[in-house]
């Protein structure tokens, strides 16, 4: 279910209705977890079982690590609905169901091992026949021992679905063209398996928790509801920000308040983000795709104005739907953290990291980087920590070498930034030539420089394209060319206005107050016009089909 | 459980969610009354969908004015819209036969089948494509928009080719060399029932802005006419100097960029057209358009193979295929691409010429 779109406004309202109406806390949450459980099954209804699995799992692990033994009843009732959702993920899909009827079964049979079965299956003997078994062994073992355990089950249960799901494809197919080129014979499994929206992005959340519960930072929740609500929160579900359970349990020990400040503070917000969304970003989209559709033969003008089309496009996208997530909650009562801090005005890589995608920053910096050893371990093992954190980070935004390619740059920039630091401390010429405001406004054009390129190779997925676009862009063709962007047609009027647009109100901010902020603290009168030109601009600028949020496939 | 610390406030809340949905709802509402007290009235539905929709209609037009004689359609993009007068041509004919000019802006070879396949329902006795050299390359991928509004033109958008058999196995679509030209988000757009109003209204201001952007850019352009079945483009105004310049490099790179690794999925296409166009009774004739001799150079030698191309495909089916490079001098060019008024009138009389000894008496056999 898209946040754009009426079904979700429906959602909305029935839950706020419920909120509203009802002020009792655990009531509440029932409701919620059921709406988040339909807003996810809305693409297909066996994700919900994989989310409910992972729930079981963590909860059940945390509480494990805590010592705290669940009772045999709880864990019957527990690995009945594991066994049912193992065996829910046998069902066809439910787009299936709505397009075929009942021809959607007949063509997913039971006892056909398609890859969603194969899957299924796994999963079943993992959690329903060996995890009870394993559960009682481990309370045999030393409270540290115990903790280990459980901690390894939770992390290899909710990596192995990420890289079943996510990954499975991506490994053959490597495999594949390394055996290839030996020029052995070897025949790859061909599976076909369904990428579950959203799955890196609660992945981590889940996992989160119960690193957390090991390291003593939180005291486990006893509420498998809460647990459950936790990981399933429908506004941050597919594209966080990933919160963390300090977050967002300490708001579950009593009812969500919706108030008129924080129904305008976020509607103002989740507005925002709604502009930004399918006024910039869906507007910019179709003039990104015919640039890199086929952008051999493109000049350098035109590669990097897809680049830097693309950069808004992005990041339109992806801060629009973190915009409309945290207004939601914020309606709600219950505020997210913010995910973006004006990344586009970093001055340099570290700070850019610092200001984009918060969220998913923090978290490889809290369980990856800094367990590597973090910059602890001297100046060659930070380097090597940096490396390994943001190669991780690239493959986490999706199964394609790309992807891998990009965190590799993220991390050579990082590191590169990082020995800068040492070369050039405070104090010393260098920093202080490169910290006057001409100074300054070189590390802002080159840091823009840097991650525009970078935002190449995370578009361009075709290598020799990207080796073409990469070419054209770092040396300039003087070829000031536009003829291969469409010109003279309707979409790149439309982009670069929206893009102007953007731009301006982007900077608006920046420099003085974010755009919700000033909404909330604006008189009644004046607001009333915004909403009003916002109105009009969605009725002339709503892009004619719907489209997913860019961050829903990782 | 009931720690009731923020006090509920719920009257405000839902005033302030009131307040906010009825402030949008008004911005909304005042769109819509601009839109249609004030854009459309006076602007109309300018962009693709006005000129799609109109060549449905000019086609409905074509086939009622005439009457008993024999038509002939002759197809192009913006070389046939501004370079063909149908009159000049008509003149060199023998009775019987009636020219109309259907060639369109932009027309490139996907939406030009489309077009073709709406054209061919309407009989045609004779369809004369027009073609230039850089289409026998890569093929630009559908414009969205254009998609959309044709759409709501009677095209063929349930053709075999768009929309192949959604299970390909036991009976393979019988065109799967066009399949890779649409992508799934363009079959949607020809799939979707409920986008007329969204893909016009939305962009309306803005296509008028941009028609005007491109009007000012190259004066001496007058309005379209997309009714018009004989000049629907009059130009009057040559470029020079460096603009010239500049759009005959813009012509070089399209050519070198769409040709590049010796890309010939244009030559292809067109052939699958023409396949198309046989399985029906009127004769297609292909003819290649002239281009600017300040781009000899480069284009020479493409328009060669171009010809060869085209006379192996020809050869094939037996089609007549008709070579007019080389006809037109620099001045008889308005820029680049389109010929002038006096190119225009060499062009379709030169046109006119070839034609008459090759037109059909009557309407080819079905085959």
């Amino acid at each position: 279910m898209l946040f754009q779109t009426p079904e979700f406004l429906v959602l909305f309202l029935v839950v706020l209705g419920w909120l509203l109406w009802n002020r009792n806390a655990r009531q509440q949450q029932i409701f919620l977890l059921l709406t988040s459980y339909i807003f996810y099954g809305w693409w297909d209804a066996r994700f919900v079982l994989l989310i409910v699995l992972s729930t079981l799992i963590d909860y059940t692990a945390a509480l494990g690590i805590d010592n705290h033994k669940i009772s045999a009843t709880k864990r019957t009732k527990m690995a009945t609905i594991m066994g049912a959702a193992t065996l829910g993920l046998l069902l066809p899909n439910w787009p299936a169901l709505q397009t075929q009827g009942l021809q959607a079964f007949l063509d997913n049979p039971l006892v056909t091992l398609n890859s969603e079965n194969i899957a299924a299956i796994a999963l079943g003997l993992s959690f329903s026949v060996i995890g009870p078994i394993a559960y009682g062994l481990y309370f045999k073992l030393t409270d540290q021992g115990r903790k280990k355990a459980f901690l390894i089950t939770s992390i290899v249960a909710n990596l192995g679905m990420l890289a079943f799901f996510k990954y499975f494809n991506f490994f053959i197919d490597s495999i594949d063209a390394v055996v290839a080129q030996s020029g052995m014979q070897w025949a790859a499994p061909v599976l076909k398996v369904t990428l579950p929206v959203g799955i890196s992005f609660y992945t981590f959340q889940t996992l989160s928790y119960t690193i957390d519960a090991y390291r003593g930072d939180i005291k486990p929740e006893r509420s498998l509801l809460k647990v459950a609500l936790f990981v399933a929160y429908f506004p941050q579900l597919v594209a966080g920000p990933i919160l963390r359970p300090q977050q967002l349990f300490p708001t579950l020990d009593k009812p969500w308040t919706v108030t008129g400040k924080s129904m305008r503070s976020g509607i103002n917000l989740a507005l925002v983000g709604l502009f930004k969304k399918v006024l910039i970003a869906d507007n910019v989209a179709p003039m990104v795709n015919t640039i890199f559709a086929n952008p051999d033969g493109q000049s350098s003008i035109v590669i990097m104005l897809g680049a830097a089309l693309f950069a808004v496009q992005i990041y339109c996208d992806f801060s629009g739907y973190t915009d409309i997530a945290r207004g939601i909650s914020r309606v709600f009562g219950v505020e997210i953290p913010l995910n973006f801090n004006f990344p586009y005005f970093s001055t340099s890589i570290i700070d850019f990291w610092r200001k984009w995608h918060i969220s998913l920053s923090t978290w490889l910096r809290d369980y990856l980087y800094i367990p590597l050893g973090g910059s602890r371990k001297g100046p060659s093992f930070t380097y090597i920590n940096l490396m390994l954190t943001m190669l991780l980070g690239g493959l986490w935004h999706g199964a394609s070498w790309n992807f891998v390619i990009w965190g590799g740059y993220q991390g050579i920039l990082l590191c590169l930034n990082r020995a800068l630091q040492t070369i050039a401390p405070k104090g010393t010429i260098l920093h202080k030539a490169l910290h006057t405001k001409p100074g300054t406004l070189f590390r802002w054009a080159f840091t823009t420089y840097l991650w525009l390129l970078g935002w190449l190779i995370f578009r361009v997925t075709d290598f020799n394209d990207l080796a073409y676009c990469m070419k054209k862009f770092i040396l300039f063709d003087a070829n000031l060319s536009l003829g291969g962007i469409g010109l003279g047609r309707g979409s790149p009027v439309t982009a670069l206005l929206a893009v102007a647009l953007f731009c301006m109100l982007h900077l608006i901010g920046f420099v003085s107050k974010r755009w919700d902020e000033r909404l909330n603290s604006t008189p009644w009168p004046i607001r009333a016009l915004i909403y009003a030109t916002l109105g009009i601009l969605f009725f002339y600028g709503w892009p004619s089909q719907s489209s997913a949020f860019i961050y829903f496939q990782f | 459980m009931n720690d009731q610390s923020i006090k509920p406030d719920t009257p405000k809340a839902i005033a302030q969610l009131l307040f906010i949905a009825a402030a949008i709802g008004a911005g909304i509402a005042i769109a819509y009354l601009l839109l249609s007290s004030f854009i459309v009235p006076r602007i109309g539905f300018p962009g693709d969908l006005n000129r799609i929709l109109k060549l449905d209609q000019r086609i409905a037009i074509a086939q009622a004015n005439a009457s008993d004689a024999k038509r002939i359609a002759i197809v192009s993009n913006s070389v046939g819209v501004e370079g063909i007068e149908a009159d000049y041509i008509q003149k060199q004919l023998p009775p019987g036969y009636a020219t109309e000019n259907q060639s369109s802006n932009g027309l490139d070879l996907l939406s030009g089948r489309l077009y073709i396949g709406r054209l061919l329902q309407s009989n045609p006795n004779t369809l004369v494509w027009i073609l230039r050299p850089e289409v026998m390359g890569k093929i630009s991928p559908i414009n969205p928009e254009l998609a959309s509004a044709m759409r709501f033109g009677n095209f063929q958008i349930n053709a075999d080719w768009i929309n192949p058999n959604p299970n390909p196995d036991p009976n393979p679509n019988p065109n799967p060399n066009h399949q890779p030209y649409l992508d799934q988000a363009t079959r949607d757009r020809f799939n979707t029932t409920d986008i007329k109003n969204q893909a016009s209204l939305r962009t309306i201001p803005l296509r008028h802005l941009n028609e005007q952007v491109r009007t000012r850019t190259r004066r001496g352009i007058l309005p379209a006419k997309p009714l018009e079945l004989n000049a629907p483009y009059q130009i009057d105004a040559n470029l020079t100097g460096p603009k010239l310049q500049r759009h005959l490099d813009d012509m070089v790179f399209i050519l070198q960029s769409r040709t590049e690794n010796d890309n010939r999925d244009g030559i292809a296409f067109i052939e699958a057209t023409l396949l198309q166009i046989l399985q029906t009774s009127t004769t297609p004739i292909l003819v290649i358009a002239p281009t600017h001799p300040g781009n000899d150079e480069i284009f020479g030698p493409m328009e060669t193979l171009f010809a060869q191309q085209l006379q192996h495909i020809a050869g094939l089916h037996n089609i007549t295929l008709i070579n007019l490079t080389k006809t037109l001098t620099a001045q008889e060019f308005a820029d680049a691409i389109h010929p002038n008024r006096n190119g225009a009138k060499k062009l379709s009389t030169l046109l006119g010429q070839k034609l008459k000894n090759h037109l059909p008496e009557t309407n080819r056999e079905n085959n």
